[in-house]
């Protein structure tokens, strides 16, 4: 087969420009906390886009319109509320930190100093394997949507994904990735404002809505137990995975404390409408029984068929560009997680030059597992979300009692989160997916707040304010 | 079978004109916002 040359030149020739403003800004990268946090002086608009990116753009592109033709009307709903209601809520959370652990750069930095040893550890390893999964999934859907569209070989498309992304995350770290993110995210934005509309101009709401009636009701009601379920589990993945994910600690700290809230605030009424606009697209295939080859390729196709030839291509364009943000500012967190918290506990008196020597190798690191792992096909972005949903929702009980609850036992927050995830996993695989995520939730919340009320133990509050006053002192801080 | 609580065609058009008109208004509030702190040099 002939490798379609004209379209590896566009994406090559996006790529590029990626790279181009990614070295930009990467101009004024200087030492780790460039790398870590941009210099952590973050204002609302680069605030918003570098939150956004993460959500708003791989995920929602592909992820919110296959809940949407999957679980119809309360799939739509419930997908915004997924995340929307887990950054709405991490405002809360992000003023919070601003006031107890000032100098974090890391999540580590607070569960390794709030709990103990074996809990950091079992918290990262499971962190490790989450986002992992998450940049897996995006390279998977770069991959497919490449292959399928562009007609570019899978393992090919997989390749120019990944090597673009890991080109500007390596030059600036958090910098490089955060200036990107802005372009990718207006782009974003702009196509989510053009498609969906052209598209209902072009077959218009009431033949949309009245074939559904006809041929699928279930898919309109607000009473279907499987978008129920679907809706219940899904606010709990999002919370968990919000406050679980480094990503939004290391925005909460880049991000001037003055206007910390606000930006996750305003962020998060974005991340429950954005995907409604894009999940309407789904409406539109079930309405004119459109069964893409795979289903979370239905937004691209719908753009596609009913939005003209334009519509489809910059549809296309727009939603590569959304894996490569959600992909990089994975990468970037991961990444410098372990710079930031591994590197000082393995090794001592590390200098500024190499920890930040061992950001970008653990930029190459994070971004060549991604790719590897991505060559097999194993689950599309919605399947990988709800499987990982199980770790990231047995943390989100021990991360709000650790930050205001004093009383919080890092004991029984070890048997809670690894109870939770264990039984979590036993029925998601016996049971359901949702399922699993419902009981993951609720083993972590009983046995951590029941456990701590029955055996209590004090915390000083002064250990998470020294945490990072000096750079080797990592994620201890004691 | 009647499902419960199928919603209106007012309610499914409604629904997807909040998700496009909420895009329009985070999209006004980033270009908003990053005109008021690059004129203030607030942006980074």
């Amino acid at each position: 087969m002939a490798l379609p040359l004209i379209n590896i030149g566009i994406v090559l020739l996006l790529g590029t420009v990626f790279i181009g403003v990614g070295w930009y800004f990467s101009r004024r990268s200087g030492g780790t906390d460039d790398f870590i946090l941009g210099g952590g002086q973050l204002g609302i608009a680069l605030g918003m886009t570098s939150l956004l990116a993460f959500w708003i753009t791989g995920n929602t592109m592909l992820a919110a319109p296959e809940s949407a033709y999957t679980y119809g009307i309360l799939g739509a709903l419930g997908y915004g509320m997924l995340g929307g209601a887990g950054v709405l809520l991490f405002a809360l959370l992000s003023k919070r930190l601003h006031k107890v652990i000032p100098h974090g750069k890391s999540v580590g930095d607070f569960y390794g100093t709030r709990y103990d040893e074996k809990n950091y550890y079992v918290f990262v390893s499971l962190l490790v394997i989450y986002v992992l999964g998450l940049i897996v999934t995006q390279g998977i859907g770069g991959g497919v949507l490449l292959e399928q569209i562009f007609d570019i070989p899978y393992y090919l498309a997989v390749f120019l994904t990944f090597g673009i992304v890991i080109v500007y995350a390596y030059l600036g770290g958090f910098r490089s990735v955060t200036g990107v993110a802005y372009f990718q995210v207006l782009l974003i934005l702009v196509v989510a404002l053009v498609v969906p509309p052209l598209v209902y101009f072009n077959v218009g709401f009431g033949p949309v809505y009245e074939r559904i009636l006809a041929d699928s009701p279930a898919k309109l009601s607000l009473t279907a137990p499987s978008g129920l379920l679907f809706a219940t589990a899904g606010a709990l993945l999002g919370i968990g995975e919000v406050f679980m994910d480094n990503t939004f600690w290391q925005r909460a700290y880049a991000i001037r404390s003055d206007v910390v809230a606000k930006t996750f605030g305003l962020s998060g009424i974005g991340w429950i409408l954005v995907p409604l606009a894009i999940a309407s697209l789904s409406f539109v295939a079930l309405a004119f029984d459109q069964t893409p080859e795979q289903v979370n390729q239905v937004a691209p196709m719908i753009a596609q068929i009913y939005g003209g030839a334009f519509s489809g291509w910059l549809f296309l364009i727009a939603v590569w560009s959304a894996l490569c943000s959600t992909t990089a500012a994975s990468i970037n967190a991961l990444a410098t997680l372990l710079m930031n918290d591994a590197v000082p506990r393995v090794k001592d008196d590390v200098s500024e030059d190499e920890l930040l020597r061992y950001g970008k190798y653990f930029t190459l690191l994070v971004g060549v597992l991604g790719l590897l792992f991505s060559l097999p096909r194993i689950l599309t972005m919605l399947q990988m979300l709800f499987f990982l949903g199980v770790i990231n929702v047995a943390f989100v009980f021990p991360i709000v009692a650790g930050l205001w609850w004093e009383k919080a036992n890092p004991q029984v927050v070890f048997v809670a989160t690894t109870t939770a995830t264990i039984v979590g996993y036993a029925a998601y695989f016996t049971i359901g997916a949702n399922q699993g995520i419902i009981l993951s939730g609720w083993i972590s919340c009983v046995i951590t707040y029941g456990g701590s009320y029955l055996w209590p133990k004090d915390f000083d509050w002064g250990k998470l304010q020294r945490v990072g006053q000096d750079v080797t002192a990592g994620g201890d801080g004691t | 079978m009647t499902l419960p609580l199928v919603v209106s065609q007012t309610f499914f058009t409604g629904m997807v004109i909040l998700g496009i008109a909420g895009t329009f208004l985070v999209t006004l509030i980033i270009l908003r916002y990053t005109v008021q702190e690059m004129r203030s040099n607030e942006m980074w």
